[in-house]
């Protein structure tokens, strides 16, 4: 590998405006419930009482917007049938639409349900870090779409450098498995031990 | 559900689904030399995949009303969108930054070719032009289509008819934005108060002597140490980069504290602190924080000395009571009653601690930007909130210095500063006074005491659906009139239904027999408004319009937007409906306008001017030449200029590079606070008025409520107070829960509440405390009833300690769909379940709201984005 494209994901500073799936469904021309980014809205804390007045204990929201990690062990590499998905030199994986079958095999294996099946197509699609705008001297949409300015990319060893090494974030599963390229600056109002759950409704985050 | 809805799947919001949806239309009918084009004619010619080849990327409008504007360009090819990208003109950065579109302007695409744009002008088909048809089937009738030709003759001469019959005053209009052609016609009955702005204007003009001037520039922000923002999430209300500029805000250093009912998408991104309140009850919470700084010796008396009256019995008003001062009245010298932090959080449900931790840091940090959205005036009684904002902040001492700012976002979206770096040229198309019935919108003439009081000034917001009912309204100036409104007229991009309080008695009003004779709608969709009407006429949006689109985004740049499709099927621009409807009305549309308006937005930028680098005057933007003349039709001399004209054209967009210390740095009221002698403000006696007579006396000339010269928290009618049948014993009533209807980045209030693909991600649902949902036993995704005295409504629910228990919160701007046989609004539109109290200088009071919760026994609904789309029948 000659490089290994990631995401930083700036948690801390993001407002949930979901800008960056606007243009990520716009880019990729896909119809209305298929997203190949999402956004998981996860809150923490409870409402208690204090001097006689319920109030917020350790009440916080946080927004964690995702796609493909473009892991560097990419489970969808590795069971797809066809060798329809690919891991490119500079470390980001996409799906050659012409060879992929559309079988979903992929789609159960990834941690973090990235590839899903394009009906309109009959193949499986993710994101492809916009591989074309890329390879044209462009930024992925979704980065140059966001309001806050917190979603940015580069090759994952700048990104630590910059931004650290955090990549493990409620509720995403363990990067243990896949080593997703992904940077993450957790929410400034976080505590370790704190319980978060994730509040969208399901079709949100289909 | 309307005959108008047609099941659709969601397949058919694809481009490709949108042609084969439109596939049985005929094909576009032409009219007056005006093109229409279908999208089947270009789609075979479309690019098998995006590779963009071919085509060109245009800078494009976005005429929404969330007022942020962005920057958005198109990709077109073969006259058909086929994808968009945002401001790209230059690097972004914090100082510099680009003008981001958000997720709406993002799917311009989706909402102007989609499926569901209105095709052609259509007749109710059981109505009949001279008064006859059967007014309760407006909203369930079928739609028969019509000739252009047929359609203006209807509307002129119906507008003839009635106005001959019963006097132009019986033509009616609620949007905002003037009709000029029927204020040519002889003028129209329109409305008064505000929408929008809640109980703000009339108390800054007499608190501080102007409304819109206390906006500071984006970089005073990062000046400050604490950020205090109350009821105001910019991220949903404003869009675009605003919220941003908190954030650079904070990384200079601010520590910034939100102060709101729920803990907002704003507040996750900025807050280090969260200080709850109920809707409604901030002013109570601000008294509390002015008896702990009164108490503590915390407020900024050399200030209050210097540039207020009121504020204790030393500085009163010459001629004012010595004990009708703001400390002894919080300080419940004369009525026994201390404000204080204990007696507060009974009302607002704000800890006592968090109140005095609140006004600790407000006193001691500075400098201060201390904010409010306008929500929180936008409540019955909202005077008196506005009253006790202004008041806390002067406390502070935080006006008129880097870093300082006591403001209610006075402008359009808070985050952009009053002071204008790049100011667009005038428009070209004229106003002609409207001569039966002037606008006294607040914030305007009447608040600053300039009103004829031989003038006839319409019918207020809050009572107009009544009015049509009743035949009666108040008159301010002379208390109860008549009215007879015949008939109603919506041009413009504000919905007359949909937005507007008390919507259950605007249906009724609409069906009632022997009222509405005739309702005429020109939109791009079926939304309410049309639906509701008896003429439907498809306007064309500015992407399809010559000339484009000439704005100013913000106080740092402009935009130029261009024409970038045909317009689909028969829409036509409203112009060119207005000079159509002038002919037939034998009036010279010349009165209002040039005559091709496709010249004006070509001309606003020609004459646009900029700050000079050296941050001393205006200066031209566009140096103009004969040859741009003539090119662009343009009604200017040729200039100098900074930049060619060609080059903004070029780009669509032009912003004034910022930096840190550039010259243009702007905070408000520096003037007075230098020196209060030489620059004394335009209030009463020239200093900030604690106190102010005149605030009562301007109130009082709007025959509403009373509002105290001296600011104090009063209950709002529906407000948390009236949720309890016993509020000694703590017991609820029978509307035990406070709603609210929050601005939500899903929508700019009715618009795009058609858009699919934002529905999809944003799904809008009830959100509901789970310790309230555990009392109710309602899940998530379950669907609950929602209603109170004036109407009923359903809606899915999502559970989030997010927002304080006892209260729920919609995204409002929703479709209404009243099911006609339960009479409930399938549609959660959060005006079924407002009233139509008048208050203050006439403001709508949307955020007071009490409703009761019930687990729905009914079919359970669907996520609003797989519900069909409303598509014309025609």
């Amino acid at each position: 590998m000659v490089k290994q494209y990631g995401f930083y994901i700036d948690v801390n500073n993001c407002a949930s405006c979901k800008t960056c799936i606007a243009a990520c469904k716009d880019k990729n021309d896909t119809l209305v419930g298929l997203k190949y980014r999402r956004v998981y809205e996860c809150e923490s804390g409870t409402w208690g009482e204090k001097e006689g007045v319920a109030s917020p204990e350790n009440i916080y929201v946080y927004s964690l917007s995702y796609s493909c990690n473009h892991c560097e062990k990419p489970e969808c590499v590795r069971v797809c049938p066809t060798g329809a998905h690919q891991k490119r030199e500079d470390g980001i994986t996409f799906v050659d639409s012409d060879v992929c079958i559309g079988c979903g095999t992929c789609a159960s294996s990834c941690p973090y349900q990235a590839p899903k099946l394009n009906t309109e197509k009959q193949h499986m699609g993710k994101c492809n870090f916009c591989m074309d705008r890329l390879d044209n001297g462009e930024n992925p949409a979704c980065v140059d779409a966001c309001l806050m300015r917190c979603l940015h990319f580069g090759e994952l060893s700048e990104l630590q450098a910059k931004y650290g090494s955090v990549r493990d974030i409620e509720p995403l599963a363990s990067s243990a498995k896949t080593n997703p390229s992904i940077v993450i600056t957790p929410s400034r109002l976080a505590k370790d031990g704190d319980k978060v759950r994730v509040m969208n409704p399901k079709e949100e985050i289909a | 559900m309307s005959q108008d809805e047609k099941k659709t799947n969601h397949r058919s919001l694809s481009r490709r689904g949108f042609v084969g949806a439109l596939a049985a239309s005929a094909a576009a009918l032409t009219i007056s030399g005006c093109v229409g084009k279908t999208l089947e004619e270009a789609e075979p010619k479309k690019a098998k995949e995006l590779g963009l080849s071919g085509g060109e990327w245009k800078t494009v409008g976005c005429w929404q009303t969330c007022h942020a504007g962005c920057v958005n360009k198109v990709y077109v090819k073969d006259g058909i969108v086929l994808q968009q990208k945002t401001d790209d003109s230059h690097a972004d950065s914090a100082d510099f930054p680009q003008q981001r579109s958000c997720i709406k302007g993002r799917s311009l695409r989706q909402f102007v070719q989609g499926a569901d744009r209105l095709r052609y002008p259509m007749k109710r088909k059981n109505w009949k032009p001279g008064g006859g048809g059967d007014n309760s089937l407006r909203g369930r009738d079928e739609w028969e289509r019509i000739s252009w030709e047929e359609a203006l003759d209807y509307v002129a001469s119906e507008f003839k008819r009635i106005k001959e019959t019963y006097g132009n005053l019986s033509i009616a209009s609620r949007i905002l934005d003037p009709i000029p052609f029927l204020c040519a016609f002889g003028g129209y009955t329109t409305v008064w108060g505000q929408q929008s702005k809640g109980g703000w204007p009339p108390v800054a003009i007499s608190m501080k002597g102007a409304y819109e001037d206390s906006n500071g520039d984006r970089f005073n922000l990062r000046k400050a140490k604490l950020i205090v923002l109350w009821g105001y999430n910019p991220i949903y209300s404003a869009g675009g980069s605003n919220a941003s500029f908190i954030r650079h805000a904070k990384e200079a250093g601010a520590k910034v504290i939100m102060v709101d009912p729920w803990f907002s998408p704003s507040a996750q991104a900025v807050a280090d602190e969260w200080v709850p309140v109920r809707p409604g009850t901030d002013g109570a919470l601000i008294e509390a924080l002015a008896y702990h700084m009164i108490e503590n010796n915390l407020q900024d008396q050399g200030f209050l000395d210097k540039y207020c009256v009121g504020f204790d019995s030393a500085h009163m008003p010459e001629g004012e009571e010595k004990s009708q001062n703001f400390k002894d009245y919080i300080m419940g010298v004369y009525d026994g009653v201390p404000k204080t932090p204990e007696r507060a959080a009974e009302i607002c449900g704000t800890a006592p601690s968090v109140i005095r931790s609140l006004a600790e840091q407000m006193a001691t940090t500075k400098p201060m930007v201390l904010k409010c959205g306008q929500a929180p005036g936008r409540v019955h009684n909202g005077n008196q909130y506005a009253q006790l904002f202004y008041t806390i902040g002067w406390m502070t001492g935080n006006l008129g210095k880097p870093g300082t700012e006591i403001g209610a976002a006075d402008g359009s979206d808070g985050m952009q500063s009053y002071n204008y770096l790049v100011e667009l040229g005038k428009s070209l198309m004229k106003k002609p006074d409207n001569i039966g019935c002037t606008l006294p919108r607040t914030g305007g003439q009447v608040d600053k005491g300039k009103y004829d009081p031989n003038q006839y000034y319409g019918i207020a917001y809050a009572e107009f659906w009544k009015a049509i009912l009743t035949g009666k309204h108040t008159d301010f100036l002379r208390g109860e009139a008549t009215c007879n409104i015949k008939c109603l007229v919506k041009f413009g991009r504000c919905s007359q239904i949909n937005q507007n309080l008390d919507l259950t008695t605007a249906i009724e009003a609409l069906r009632a027999p022997g009222k509405i004779e005739f309702n005429v709608t020109a939109d791009f969709f079926m939304t309410p408004d049309c639906q509701y009407s008896d003429i439907v006429l498809p306007a064309a949006t500015p992407w399809e319009r010559e000339g484009g689109y000439a704005a100013n985004l913000n106080s740092e740049s402009i935009i130029f937007g261009q024409k970038v499709i045909e317009p689909l099927y028969e829409a036509m621009p409203d112009w060119w409906m207005h000079k159509e409807l002038c002919k037939r009305l034998d009036m010279d549309y010349s009165v209002l306008g040039p005559d091709n308006p496709e010249q004006n937005a070509a001309t606003q930028i020609a004459e646009t001017k900029v700050i000079k680098t050296d941050g001393s005057e205006m200066e031209y933007l566009a140096k103009v030449t004969e040859a741009d003349i003539k090119k662009w039709g343009i009604l200017a001399e040729p200039h100098d200029g900074r930049i060619p004209f060609e080059d903004i054209a070029k780009t669509g967009s032009y912003q004034v590079e910022r930096s840190e210390d550039d010259p243009y740095l702007y905070y408000g009221y520096k003037d007075y606070v230098d020196d209060p002698v030489a620059n004394p403000l335009k209030t009463k006696t020239g200093k900030l008025e604690i106190f102010s007579r005149n605030l009562e006396k301007i109130i009082k000339t709007y025959n509403t409520t009373y509002v105290d010269p001296l600011p104090k928290y009063v209950k709002a009618v529906e407000g948390y107070e009236d949720s309890f049948s016993d509020w000694n014993n703590k017991v609820k009533g029978e509307y035990p829960y406070q709603m609210l209807g929050i601005h939500i980045a899903r929508q700019a209030h009715s618009s795009f509440g058609n858009v699919k693909s934002i529905a999809e991600v944003f799904a809008n649902n009830l959100i509901i405390n789970p310790k309230d949902a555990k009392e109710l036993k309602i899940e998530a995704d379950d669907t609950v009833l929602i209603s109170n005295t004036h109407g009923k409504t359903i809606r899915r629910v999502q559970l989030s300690s997010r927002v304080m228990p006892g209260v729920v919160i919609v995204g409002q701007g929703n479709w209404v769909n009243l099911d006609n046989k339960s009479g409930v609004d399938l549609g959660c539109n959060m005006n079924t379940l407002t009233g139509g109290h008048l208050s203050g200088a006439g403001h709508s009071p949307y955020n007071t709201v009490l409703v009761k919760i019930e687990k729905w026994s009914g079919e359970q609904l669907q996520p609003d984005y797989l519900l069909p789309q409303v598509i014309p029948s025609v």
